[in-house]
């Protein structure tokens, strides 16, 4: 069975947080994601990356969550991104929108690198 | 769904998709948010044509996202494999071979999330025409 826990790491790279889950990423997981992100965010960051490199599971409601949180981001001039998705987590991903609202990459550190790119 | 005029129209939800034509498997993705979604999401519309004995299999991610016992994914192609090989039998004995193909991978992990499929076939003499757009 899966793991109900979530636990997350968080992690800074100058202005960017590194949100990297290490649960099972349903509605009480994603929760604890969106809870994170809100608090990081009212701490004045504006940029995020989402690491899911230790899931191979996440279900609907999970994504929801992650949706929720790319649409909040993208409505508050804020940006979000996900990396390290599993093939199939990926193809989840595309087929749930999350790639309408967010950016997703292979690696954490192509993430950065893209946001530094920004800069 | 489908129109009496002939064109086969799908609005996505959290599914993937697939019309078997000729023994071939085509994938239809449309993204589609999860119901409950807050923000306004254009859904996109497709049609498309249909032949004769084509197969369309309408899935949930629970059988893609089965794992078994390494926390290994069945996975997308496995899944497009197991609906090309048994997409020209009936609806029912598809979708339990989807079924037993997943509990043969899960290797007796208990299931995580709803599994669902739904297939639809069309008849002989019954053809549709439809554009995509």
């Amino acid at each position: 069975m899966a793991d109900i826990s979530m636990q997350l790491e968080i992690r800074r790279d100058g202005d960017i947080a590194v949100i990297e889950t290490k649960g099972y990423i349903d509605s009480a997981g994603g929760s604890s994601i969106t809870s994170a992100y809100n608090k990081l965010f009212d701490e004045g960051i504006r940029r995020f990356v989402v690491n899911i490199a230790q899931r191979k599971f996440i279900n609907s409601m999970g994504v929801l969550h992650l949706l929720e949180i790319a649409a909040q981001a993208q409505s508050s001039e804020s940006t979000i991104a996900f990396c390290c998705a599993t093939p199939t987590i990926a193809k989840s991903f595309e087929i749930m929108g999350l790639m309408n609202f967010a950016s997703v990459y292979d690696t954490e550190d192509e993430a950065l690198q893209a946001y530094k790119s920004m800069q | 769904m489908r129109e009496l005029s002939g064109a086969w129209k799908y609005h996505p939800g959290d599914h993937a998709d697939w019309a078997l034509a000729t023994q071939e498997v085509e994938e239809i993705l449309l993204p589609g948010v999860p119901l409950g979604f807050s923000t306004n999401f254009q859904y996109q519309l497709c049609e498309f044509d249909l032949l004769p004995g084509d197969t369309i299999l309408i899935l949930s991610d629970g059988l893609p996202e089965r794992l078994n016992n390494e926390d290994e994914a069945f996975g997308y192609p496995r899944t497009e494999a197991l609906f090309k090989k048994s997409g020209d039998r009936a609806p029912k004995e598809i979708c339990a071979h989807l079924a037993l193909g997943g509990e043969g991978w899960a290797q007796g992990r208990l299931q995580e999330d709803d599994i669902t499929f739904v297939v639809m076939k069309v008849k002989a003499q019954e053809r549709v025409i439809g554009q995509e757009r």
